[in-house]
């Protein structure tokens, strides 16, 4: 399944390319000894990498908010296997709680007997 | 030809009667190894995810350090105004928020670190579903012990019952035998009641992963965009962080400007730094196209539980796909962690 970005996706991406355009002209410039420059273009990247912080932090809460709709759900079908499971122990429990009891009763049965012989 | 049949002894009657309710309780039977494998995948994609937003969120406050630190002090001011920490509304205690709760002045570290406990707590819910299903599919739930101890006190209580009322043989119309045989009666009974079991949570297995199958599908596609912000995040912080470091290891200074005072030693472990970097953030590309490959194939192997309790046998691709990506995951961040542990000492 091929990542299929959603809007958001590609302005921020988008702004990232640019991002590292200017971050590859300001090395450039250093390189040639152009530092005044150099330190414009620094600056100019720090008010876009501003902007790309924004839209990643409105990124990450669009997501948390769909997360906490789907979380419930999740937590709600994990609480129906428990629930199974506990009724499946329960019914072992009792099974085997029937079968002790018998035992008591014919044990009852065994005590009664030698009383009338 | 009607020919009449008749057994020799109840034995011969019952023989048959237990091999059908041992074959029918064979088909009955939960394998547990692919719930357990599912299990343990889906643990494996929260602590990679984690892992992955930790380093991310670490580099986030590295960047946010370099640049306060090369601002000018009115800028600089700003920022560590929007970082201020104060106490909460009264409605929730024991929690701080930044001065500027304003989603756009808030420093990004603290918005990683918010998702990164997000996507946590979004996997947590994840990992414990896969747990409720594991018990529900576990052997210790149906145990074989459990069934052996029943049928063992069951045929004692039979033979107390007719040695009580002195009872010997027991008279049926194919024959007689002796008390001796109430133990093929109590094995029937019991592996009948034993079947009933098993078919119940097989059938509820099946009934319950079939109406989840839509919420894996949320699941996924969730996960699927959380380790696609992930990944943005990281080329971000990378790209940031890279420029930032590269300076330091040319000899520039806070300024920006070439200083001659940058020490050798300096650069040096800028230059240690920046190859440290490299090596993590190609560790965390892997990781988190394993991750991805993992979210995409968790709806498919959340459906093979399925088809694999209705049809024992059938391929179970896609669970073993994750549980190689899961794989993969941990023998990145093990790399890793070694990387870490040999740099520091």
């Amino acid at each position: 399944m091929p990542r299929e970005p959603n809007e958001k996706d590609n302005v921020i991406n988008q702004l990232m390319d640019q991002s590292d355009k200017n971050k590859k002209l300001e090395r450039d410039l250093r390189i040639e000894g152009k530092y005044e420059e150099a330190d414009r273009i620094w600056a100019a990247d720090q008010v876009l990498s501003v902007e790309i912080d924004i839209l990643l932090g409105h990124r990450m809460d669009d997501w948390k908010k769909s997360a906490n709709e789907v979380k419930p759900k999740i937590e709600a079908a994990t609480k129906k296997f428990e629930v199974a499971a506990a009724d499946i122990k329960k019914g072992i429990d009792l099974a085997k709680n029937v079968i002790k009891v018998l035992g008591y009763i014919d044990d009852l049965i065994g005590i009664a007997k030698s009383l009338l012989i | 030809m009607f020919i009449k049949h008749r057994f020799a002894s109840p034995f011969q009657c019952l023989l048959p009667i237990l091999m059908l309710v041992l074959a029918l309780g064979a088909c009955a039977k939960v394998q547990p190894e692919p719930f357990a494998k599912f299990s343990a995948s889906v643990q494996e994609l929260r602590s990679g995810t984690d892992n992955a937003a930790s380093l991310i969120g670490t580099w986030s406050e590295a960047r946010t350090v370099e640049v306060l630190a090369s601002l000018e002090p009115k800028a600089a001011l700003e920022k560590t105004g929007q970082m201020k920490l104060l106490p909460a509304p009264p409605d929730t205690p024991g929690t701080v928020q930044p001065a500027t709760v304003t989603s756009e002045t808030e420093p990004l570290y603290v918005k990683i670190d918010r998702f990164r406990r997000g996507l946590y707590e979004f996997n947590t819910a994840l990992v414990e579903y896969g747990k409720a299903m594991q018990a529900l599919a576990s052997p210790d739930l149906v145990s074989a012990e459990a069934f052996d101890t029943m049928r063992t006190d069951l045929n004692s209580n039979l033979k107390q019952a007719a040695g009580a009322f002195g009872v010997q043989t027991v008279e049926l119309s194919s024959g007689s035998f002796k008390v001796d045989g109430f133990a093929l009666f109590s094995t029937i009974g019991i592996e009948t009641m034993r079947n009933i079991f098993e078919q119940r949570r097989k059938d509820t297995l099946i009934d319950l992963i079939h109406n989840q199958q839509q919420a894996m599908d949320a699941v996924s596609k969730l996960g699927i965009e959380g380790i696609s912000i992930l990944r943005t995040n990281l080329r971000n912080e990378y790209n940031n962080v890279y420029s930032i470091v590269e300076n330091e290891a040319a000899g520039y200074t806070s300024k920006r400007i070439t200083s001659s005072s940058v020490n050798k030693e300096t650069r040096k472990k800028a230059a240690e730094r920046l190859v440290a970097m490299n090596k993590a953030y190609s560790n965390e590309i892997q990781v988190l196209d394993a991750l991805n490959i993992a979210y995409e194939k968790l709806p498919k192997a959340h459906a093979e539980l399925a088809v694999n309790l209705q049809k024992p046998g059938s391929p179970l691709d896609a669970i073993s796909a994750i549980y190689n990506e899961a794989k993969r995951i941990y023998t990145a961040y093990e790399a890793l962690r070694k990387q870490n542990e040999g740099s520091s000492k």
